[in-house]
């Protein structure tokens, strides 16, 4: 699941925002993200905090005002993970960088990222993002769809579709492909 | 790797001999590497438990609330999620 499906749902201007809500309410999808998604949620909530466009009904904002204002930023990324159910699988893996002098441990998915870099023409987050399905298969889990509401990479779907072997499709597809 | 002096008191290097001898750790060496990466771990997880206390009832609630009332959380930016997003990974 991209980001973006989690928030769409929230949002009534979203073109995807029913069939999105249908994904992540269903029991019937197992659906997973990677740790990205975790930190665009917090950066995108407390950006649209500032800005003051999240709004809530005011048994929430109390009890969201019982915690620190890091924590409440924290506290809106994990309730958008758990609305749908969406299992945060962790990146843990170690590569070693193979550059001589250069060399450095860093998380597998980076390396995976730089490797495809030049395959996907994406920039840097959306690479990890796909790097990070590309791992999820490599590691024995099973990805059936890669599901985002961004138009600019369903755009992409054939060259990402052959760079991890994965469809890629919007929420009205996926609803329309497994009928939830 | 840095090396970092550090004083133990007989009883704790007794300790560690008693690991080493029994095949725990090859060496005093690397039982005190060993025994020091997983207590700062712990300890940084300890730290993050602590500042994030009392989180899950929140989410719990608002995830209630959310599923009982559509609009108990509405996001009015004048942008989609979707182009917050692509912002996000600087693709505007």
């Amino acid at each position: 699941m991209d980001t973006n499906v989690l928030l769409s749902p929230f949002h009534a201007g979203d073109s995807f925002a029913s069939e999105s809500l249908r994904i992540l309410r269903t029991r019937r999808i197992y659906k997973v993200t990677s740790p990205v998604t975790l930190v665009e949620l917090c950066a995108t909530v407390s950006r649209l905090r500032r800005e003051g466009t999240l709004a809530f009904e005011k048994q929430i904002e109390e009890s969201l005002n019982r915690l620190g204002p890091s924590e409440q930023v924290y506290a809106l990324a994990l309730f958008f993970l758990s609305f749908g159910s969406v299992k945060v699988i962790g990146m843990d893996t170690v590569a070693k960088a193979p550059f001589d002098d250069l060399s450095f441990a860093t998380l597998l998915e980076f390396m995976e990222a730089c490797r495809i870099a030049p395959l996907t023409l994406l920039r840097s987050l959306d690479n990890v993002h796909i790097a990070a399905v590309k791992v999820m298969k490599r590691q024995g889990r099973t990805i059936d769809y890669l599901v985002t509401c961004d138009k600019g990479i369903l755009g992409r779907r054939e060259e990402l579709r052959r760079t991890v072997d994965v469809p890629v499709l919007s929420p009205a597809e996926l609803v329309e492909t497994v009928r939830v | 790797m840095a090396v970092i002096p550090v004083k133990l008191n007989e009883r704790e290097v007794r300790n560690l001999d008693t690991l080493v001898a029994s095949g725990i750790f090859k060496s005093r060496n690397e039982a005190i590497r060993v025994l020091v990466s997983e207590g700062v771990r712990d300890r940084l997880q300890a730290l993050f438990s602590e500042q994030t206390e009392g989180i899950s009832e929140v989410v719990g609630f608002m995830v209630k609330r959310a599923m009982r009332e559509k609009g108990a959380i509405r996001i009015i930016s004048r942008i989609t999620p979707s182009e917050l997003i692509a912002e996000e990974r600087d693709r505007s």
